[in-house]
């Protein structure tokens, strides 16, 4: 993606301060345009079509729907849409949702002053950093080896959803609280492959989540 | 092929029968019982001059001419009782070793004389066809030469002639029946009985009882078989041998199946008992052919006294079951010793000599009862072990579940009281902690005695705070690489803020298996700490945060360090802060070194054992 570009921002976000923050900083920025400003998931979903975003900022505590409802409508409408998620404290159940259901990444909320759309331009270069706890939760989740945990005893993660080598050394790394950067010199590889990596690691997130669904519906006879 | 002559002998009879009913007025059939003998040993019938004597019949040469030992000529007159009809000649016993007939002179039989070397004692009735060429119209006479030893109760049983028709259903038949059908049938009852008996043993190889009433079972179907076949052969000895064998071989077993159903193993007197037996069996094959009679007395008396000893015996110790093969047993046992008895004063010759032998009817019976009993044992044995397994089962599953169900409470309980404890300590977290913060901060805002920057500080100070509460509580699997890297990952944008380069040098830790939400709470408020003071308040450059396994300390060991201006460790100048990181650590067993001096930075390290340390797994939730 050339920088030139502009690129087309939409918010979904309940508090009005924040959101009024939020497409404030957007507008002010030369690469950003904002295409729309939804204070609930309903009115999220009905204009997002129009909208057709290419990054679709989230807050996941909505009033009427569950932000990730949100999340599971853009990635199944709008594939090329990147969605950004906020959170409050990042927890790993929030987080491991949002990108099971799809998102590309991440914001803690007000965790930096630093610019929003610095976060907005790493997401399209390949998601938003992965914080050590989740990096962890994802290597648990994906990892060939660690089959049957003790929240779903016998689970096993097929060949395709498995994590290879090299995503699983990124992982323990970034779990170890190294910057992409610095897993990239640690491995001997560019920035931009760890990014790469980490990006095809959030599909197999998604992809996975969605064969567990396969298999669960399958289970209890749904197909 | 046994059963089809049964069927074709019983239509006989009944023809025999409704014959008899239709000559009734005219019987057809004659028994003589008087005669004359007279003693010869020669091979044809002597003349009517010779010394002819009367006698009746039957002749028991025991009680008429007792040790007699060589050949009697019998003369019988009798007058034809059919014209011009084939008659039939029947002698209810075989009682001679040589037995031969003449009709008016000629002989009966073709063949060598008929006899009974083999002297068993079953003596199977005779028939012989009388063809009307040899009869006259009356006055017939009909000489007997009979040849035998008074000791081996020889003799001349009742004669019969008459109507062929008649005399073989009437007479032979039924007698023949009675004396040898019957055993072959008891022979093949106790064959299936004993195979029956040895299956049962052997899918219940505990109970020799069923071992021995098979044994038993087999024997006396062995000896049937040697009494109503037995094999031809020329040595006399080896004949002795097979007929007491055929007479004796189940009595040992019979005795041994009733000591072991008695209860227990009489070792001594089951080894008596075969020794007695093989004893007998040697003598039977030795004694000459005259003495053996006083072995079979002998061994007839030792016989029965045993078996009215050892069956009496067992009977009384069984008297306390009411059992229903009891009195079958006892039946049985009554039956042996009065068809003893009666054979014993056969033999005497207190008994008519021309009866059945009834020796063979008993045993069956004795053998049958011994069996069911046996039987009904080993079926309520095996239903009382099934029904004790079944009740173990029952109890070990009732057991499980309550194991299990005890178990499921104590774990219940047992997260429970983990929720409630976490609850408590993260209420305590929240009071102690963010509420008295935020407490202070109102109250010095109410004063106005802070500036924003200071607000700020604060405010991000309790927020950050609050982070690490909520992090404390994700998963991390006793990881402190990840409690670590979570706190970079949080402290980044401050960090990045304040231009202070961080060398990061975690490396791979070993899983600390103790680590509960509440420690990472504490290594992380204490690494924190360690943190910002060095970015606040050091003026550092470089801040290095190192975690590594020492293997010869068995511990993880993290440093945080700084190239800032350092302090003096033992004025306190820090203060506030280093007494609540040497607190926290100290409550939660970590060893904390706060090492610094005025121009040398300073160094924080936290040492965390990769072993538990007894004295702090499960202490209470400190304030």
């Amino acid at each position: 993606m050339p920088p030139c570009e502009t690129l087309s921002v939409a918010i979904v976000e309940d508090n009005d301060d924040t959101r009024a923050q939020l497409a404030a900083s957007i507008a002010a920025h030369p690469e950003l345009r904002l295409v729309g400003e939804y204070p609930t998931g309903r009115e999220a979903i009905a204009g997002l079509a129009q909208a057709a975003p290419d990054v679709l900022l989230v807050d996941l505590g909505l009033p009427d729907i569950s932000g990730l409802e949100v999340i599971r409508h853009a990635a199944a409408r709008q594939p090329d849409c990147d969605v950004l998620v906020f959170s409050v404290f990042g927890d790993e159940e929030h987080v491991i949702a949002a990108l099971e259901a799809g998102a590309g990444g991440f914001l803690l909320k007000g965790a930096s002053n630093r610019d929003i759309t610095i976060d907005i331009r790493e997401l399209r270069n390949g998601g938003s950093p992965l914080s050590p706890i989740i990096a962890r939760q994802v290597l648990k989740r994906l990892h060939p080896i660690a089959r049957g945990t003790s929240e779903k005893p016998g689970e096993l993660v097929s060949g395709e959803d498995a994590l290879t080598a090299r995503e699983t050394e990124i992982l323990r790394t970034i779990a170890r609280g190294f910057s992409y950067a610095e897993t990239g010199d640690l491995l001997g590889v560019s920035t931009q492959t760890v990014h790469t990596h980490l990006k095809r690691v959030y599909r197999k997130l998604a992809v996975h989540s969605k064969t567990e669904a396969v298999f669960e519906a399958e289970k209890r006879k749904l197909l | 092929m046994p059963m089809k002559l049964c069927v074709s002998r019983t239509w006989l009879l009944l023809l025999a029968l409704t014959a008899t009913w239709v000559h009734a007025a005219k019987p057809d059939v004659v028994t003589i019982d008087r005669a004359k003998f007279v003693v010869s040993d020669s091979r044809v019938p002597p003349p009517d001059t010779a010394p002819w004597q009367p006698i009746g019949l039957p002749d028991n040469w025991h009680v008429s001419r007792s040790g007699f030992n060589g050949q009697l000529w019998y003369r019988l007159a009798f007058s034809t009782v059919a014209a011009r009809r084939t008659h039939a000649l029947y002698l209810p016993r075989n009682s001679a070793t040589e037995i031969e007939f003449f009709v008016n002179g000629e002989p009966l039989s073709i063949s060598k004389p008929y006899g009974d070397p083999s002297i068993t004692e079953l003596q199977r009735p005779l028939v012989f066809t009388v063809p009307s060429i040899m009869l006259r119209p009356s006055d017939n006479v009909m000489h007997i030469r009979v040849s035998g030893s008074a000791e081996h109760r020889h003799g001349l049983s009742r004669v019969t002639i008459g109507n062929g028709l008649f005399v073989r259903p009437l007479y032979y038949d039924p007698r023949y029946d009675l004396q040898v059908t019957s055993i072959a049938m008891f022979g093949a009852a106790l064959l299936v009985a004993g195979l029956l008996a040895l299956f049962m043993w052997l899918t219940q190889r505990s109970d020799r009882v069923l071992l021995w009433v098979g044994i038993t079972s087999l024997a006396w179907a062995t000896s049937a078989d040697l009494l109503l076949w037995p094999p031809r052969i020329d040595q006399p000895n080896v004949r002795q041998l097979l007929f007491f064998a055929s007479q004796y071989l189940y009595v040992v077993p019979l005795l041994v199946l009733c000591l072991r159903k008695g209860g227990g193993r009489h070792r001594l007197v089951e080894t008596a008992l075969w020794c007695v037996f093989l004893a007998a069996c040697g003598a039977a094959a030795l004694l000459s052919f005259d003495a053996y009679p006083t072995l079979a007395e002998g061994a007839a008396v030792v016989k029965l006294l045993l078996t009215v000893a050892v069956l009496g015996w067992l009977v009384g110790v069984r008297v306390r079951q009411r059992h229903w093969p009891r009195y079958a047993l006892g039946l049985a046992l009554a039956m042996v010793i009065v068809f003893a008895g009666y054979d014993w004063a056969r033999w005497l010759g207190f008994a008519d000599f021309d009866n059945l032998l009834l020796a063979p009817f008993g045993m069956p019976f004795l053998i049958l009862a011994l069996g069911a009993t046996a039987f009904e044992r080993h079926l309520s044995v095996t239903r009382t072990r099934e029904r004790i397994n079944r009740e173990l089962e029952q109890r070990v599953a009732d057991k499980v579940r309550e194991v299990e169900q005890t178990y499921k409470q104590m774990r219940d309980v047992q997260r429970e009281q983990a929720v409630l404890r976490e609850r408590q300590r993260i209420m305590t977290d929240m009071h102690d902690g963010l509420g008295s913060s935020l407490i202070s901060l109102l109250s010095r805002l109410r004063a106005r005695n802070m500036d924003l920057p200071q607000i700020e500080q604060r405010l991000d100070d309790i927020l950050t705070d609050l982070r690490a509460i909520v992090d404390s509580l994700q998963p991390v699997e006793g990881d402190l690489g990840v409690v670590l890297g979570n706190i970079r990952y949080r402290m980044a944008s401050a960090i990045e803020a304040t231009g202070v380069k961080l060398l990061w040098k975690v490396e791979l830790l070993p899983a600390l298996e103790y680590l509960t939400p509440e420690m990472v709470l504490s290594v992380q408020r204490i690494v924190l700490e360690a943190l910002t003071n060095a970015l606040r308040h050091a003026g550092a450059s470089t801040i290095t945060v190192s975690a590594k396994h020492s293997a010869d300390r068995e511990a993880i060991v993290i440093t945080v360090s700084d190239d800032g201006k350092g302090f003096d460790v033992a004025t306190g100048a820090a203060g506030h802060g280093l007494r609540n990181m040497r607190g926290r650590a100290a409550r939660m067993g970590i060893s904390i070194d706060i090492r610094s001096s005025p121009g040398a930075g300073t160094v924080v390290v936290l040492e965390l054992a990769t072993r538990p340390v007894a004295s702090v797994v499960g202490v209470p939730s400190p304030a």
